[in-house]
């Protein structure tokens, strides 16, 4: 995942880019922050509405949101 | 309700790729067309796998939920008309980790060969079970490919 400088937070958008040409990215907004510091993960709502734990890799990148809140606890 | 999760070595195998990956919980299936149904996913973007065993161990076959695999071709592909389906007790002693039926490419007993329909290429994530029937794994296909060593194939009736 791309670090950047905040930390993720509840509200926070995962962007996962196309690997292909003429492919879309995959968009999804932070429910809940799971895991230890280096091995964190994220409950995820993605665009088409569904969700899932979601274990970010290196081309994961973390949009903050204004609305982002720290708490840990699941937005619902 | 309790979820009953991916195994360890599956998570494990997945953390050491750092690979970007998703756990989806769901209601209980028993195959991967309903799997596909109970997740809102066309039957193509599921993945069923299908354990051969060969005189020379194991092999995973990967295909779409949408397909039926063609053990002609297969046969063919590995060269030996000695390869049968797997049944539920070798299934049950061979693969501890995983619940019956829901065998995945990845993890489990090592030295497997993996074989994955080209069919499943043409999207870019594919979904398949996590060694439950409870949760699948969506995940992209190129990684798939990789992290199981998998050969690209013909494995589906025409």
């Amino acid at each position: 995942m791309d670090r950047t400088a905040q930390a993720p937070r509840v509200g926070d958008i995962v962007v996962i880019s196309g690997h292909r040409v003429g492919e879309p990215g995959r968009t999804g907004e932070i429910l809940e922050l799971l895991g230890e510091p280096g091995h964190q993960h994220f409950r995820v709502r993605w665009d088409d509405g569904h969700e899932s734990l979601f274990y970010p890799g290196s081309d994961a990148t973390v949009r903050h949101s204004t609305h982002s809140r720290a708490s840990t606890k699941g937005k619902r | 309700m309790t979820t009953k999760a991916a195994p360890e070595s599956l998570v494990q195998q997945l953390e050491r790729a750092s690979i970007a990956y998703e756990l989806i919980d769901h209601p209980r299936t028993t195959s991967a067309a309903a799997e596909a149904r109970t997740l809102g996913l066309d039957p193509h973007e599921v993945a069923k796998t299908v354990v051969l065993v060969t005189p020379d161990g194991f092999v995973r076959a990967v295909l779409p939920a949408s397909e039926r695999l063609d053990l002609r071709k297969v046969r063919a592909i590995l060269d030996t008309r000695d390869t049968q389906l797997a049944t539920e007790e070798v299934l049950a002693g061979a693969y501890p980790d995983f619940e019956l039926g829901a065998v995945p490419p990845l993890a489990g007993a090592g030295g497997d060969r993996v074989l994955v329909d080209r069919r499943l290429c043409e999207n870019e994530w594919v979904v398949l079970e996590a060694g439950t029937h409870e949760q699948s794994l969506r995940l992209r296909t190129a990684d798939l490919v990789e992290l199981s060593g998998a050969r690209l194939a013909d494995l589906s009736q025409d």
